[in-house]
């Protein structure tokens, strides 16, 4: 038997039940028979057969009733069913079979060979019909994936073609060449996204870094007319908080105490001890003991100590070109380093290593704000709050140390610095947890090298020292190392997965029959 | 001769040739038979839908044993039934007869106990 299929046989009489049975097996084909309509639809439901031979005159459920539930349901619809009948009187009864969907007759009394060439036929006409369904099937998978490919956001992996694509004709073909080319754009659109990604986190570290490396050599200028690093930080923070408080209290932004979360008190409290209290008393106070650009010189470190942290807690992917990227960076600042100005260093080498703490404390900060910072929040409100909370924090500790900046020193020279400091250094903060939250950690703590050549630059300008030829090489070197560590690839949002469950599209080649 | 052979053994060659399944079919048959026949006599003779079944049932199951005589008995009562009776009881009693006939022979050829 070259095509063997299964039938269902359906009759009321056991007799032609077994008869049929036995007939179809004798030429090969394997077969169930059933004594009732009902019991046909219960076996239809669950297995699949091949061809229906179906009796006429049955009690209870006749074979018509059978014939119109058949086409009601697509997964019968198909099936094929030829009809059982004996032809003497029955003629009119055939014909009403056929128009409600029979493919053809059998009479009760058949012929070997008659019954041979229908069931044959049959079954060679469901296989047709199903690969042409499977083939209608995957035309539509095929159209249903450049509609999501139009639509913009796809996932070439996602788009459930694979099996379209593994057909060795013309339409497997257009599958795979559609899927390369899928998988071509999107490759070219996510590489746009994240050059566009790159190029704003840039611009945002640069500013950021130009903002805060005006901090250091403004500080050391704070400690040129008297230096007070608590009362200083102070003043600074309570500047900061009145304006970022004011402005989300404007923007309607401010959430409500009520509202805060203990993980959100925590981090806010952990936040102002690192940022405030370690942070920014240390930077004020070393300024007073080195040169600014040293201070400057030594932020730059930060950059690896974030690297290093990311790595070791696994949450961003460390890689050679990043590495090198940061080394770089590094190689930059040493040049400045070795050929600057050695002379001014020596005296200092025990404040430098008190100045090492800066930068590790700042990654810290770095990983504590990318990892921790509640996403409920505004950004502004967040470092509103966490400012009158270093406030709180340095209050105590600028009475310990009798630290509070005598209030006639800031009608003066020092009140415009603080001024200065408070906008730079507040502003800087903001503009970091923006960058922070957009590019990740460790691309965010390269803002360390913008701020190192930005304290530079404001500390030879503003305390008149000359740039030299060398200081101009390191920064070029710094910007390229800066390109190098590219931001944390941004998780791509998951396209919605695509839908091949319905088959009620595939269109019907039999008009559906009427009675 | 109620039964005709060249029809048994067309049966037997249309299920695959083998006595054992041919016996298991016959088997089949004088069981039916015989509780068709029991419908038919049983029930009220006004009950033209249920003996115009059974005698379709038997009528086929008959021209495929070879019962000529039984299978036209069982077309004529169908027919009368399917013109709206009423039941012709002695043809019932025809098709009883025709049917018993059959059995003995149909035994007999098959060699079949009681």
């Amino acid at each position: 038997m070259s095509n063997p299929g299964r039938i269902l046989i359906v009759d009321d009489s056991r007799t032609i039940r077994i008869k049929l049975k036995k007939s179809v097996e004798a030429l090969g084909h394997q077969a169930a028979a059933v004594d009732s309509g009902r019991a046909a639809l219960e076996l239809l439901a669950t297995e699949n057969f091949d061809l229906i031979l179906l009796d006429i005159i049955m009690p209870v459920m006749d074979g018509f009733e059978v014939l119109k539930n058949l086409k009601v349901s697509s997964r019968t619809r198909d099936v094929p069913v030829i009809v059982i009948s004996a032809l003497d009187d029955e003629m009119s009864s055939v014909v009403k079979a056929i128009e409600l969907g029979a493919e053809d007759f059998l009479p009760k009394d058949f012929e070997l060979a008659l019954l041979k060439a229908r069931v044959s036929t049959c079954i060679e006409k469901k296989r047709l019909r199903d690969i042409e369904k499977e083939y209608l099937r995957q035309v539509t998978k095929l159209t249903k994936a450049a509609a999501t490919l139009e639509s913009g956001r796809f996932n070439p992996s996602k788009l459930g073609i694979r099996d379209v694509a593994g057909r060795p004709d013309g339409l497997g073909k257009l599958a795979t060449v559609f899927a390369t080319m899928a998988q071509k754009v999107y490759d070219r659109e996510r590489k746009m996204r994240q050059n566009i990604r790159t190029f704003r986190g840039a611009l945002l570290l640069l500013a950021c870094g130009g903002l805060w490396g005006l901090v250091v050599p403004l500080s050391k200028m704070a400690s040129l007319v008297e230096a007070h690093p608590i009362g200083l930080a102070l003043l600074i923070d309570v500047i900061g908080a009145v304006f970022c408080i004011g402005i989300s209290m404007k923007r309607q932004t401010m959430p409500r105490f009520a509202d805060l979360t203990r993980s959100d008190w925590k981090f806010i409290l952990i936040l102002a001890f690192i940022s405030s209290v370690i942070n920014q008393v240390l930077v004020y106070w070393l300024a007073s003991k080195l040169p600014a650009f040293i201070v400057s010189i030594v932020i730059v470190l930060e950059g690896f100590a974030v690297f290093l942290f990311a790595s070791l807690m696994r949450t961003e992917a460390p890689n050679l070109r990043r590495f090198l990227g940061l080394g770089l960076g590094l190689a930059g600042i040493f040049i400045i380093l070795l050929y600057g100005e050695p002379a001014e260093m020596a005296t200092s080498w025990l404040w430098l290593a008190i100045a090492l703490v800066i930068p590790i404390t700042y990654a810290t900060e770095d990983i504590y704000l990318s990892e921790y910072k509640p996403a409920a929040i505004d950004s502004v409100a967040l470092f509103g709050i966490t400012l009158v909370a270093s406030v709180l924090m340095l209050m105590p500790l600028a009475a310990f140390y009798r630290d509070f900046i005598p209030f006639d020193l800031l009608t003066g020279r020092l009140g415009m610095i603080v001024v200065l400091m408070a906008v730079a250094g507040n502003l800087a903060m903001l503009l970091f947890i923006a960058l922070i939250s957009s590019t990740g950690a460790v691309f965010a703590s390269q803002n360390a090298y913008a701020v190192t050549a930005a304290g530079i630059g404001w500390s030879m300008l503003l305390l008149g020292e000359a740039i030299p030829a060398l200081t101009w090489v390191s920064l070029a070197l710094i910007v390229v190392g800066l390109l190098m560590v590219e931001p944390k690839q941004e998780a791509e949002e998951e396209p919605p997965l695509f839908d091949d469950t319905s088959e009620e599209f595939v269109p019907q080649l039999l008009s559906s029959p009427t009675e | 001769m109620a039964i005709d052979i060249g029809a048994l053994d067309k049966l037997r060659e249309l299920i695959g040739g083998e006595e054992a399944d041919l016996v298991e079919l016959v088997e089949s048959f004088l069981e039916e038979g015989a509780s068709i026949m029991q419908d038919m006599r049983s029930g009220p003779a006004s009950d033209l839908t249920a003996i115009r079944r059974a005698a379709h049932s038997l009528k086929s199951n008959a021209r495929d044993m070879g019962a000529a005589e039984l299978s036209q008995i069982c077309a004529r009562v169908e027919a009368r039934c399917a013109s709206g009776g009423p039941t012709d009881l002695a043809e019932i009693d025809n098709a009883q007869r025709a049917f018993d006939a059959a059995v003995t022979e149909l035994r007999m050829i098959l060699n079949l106990g009681e």
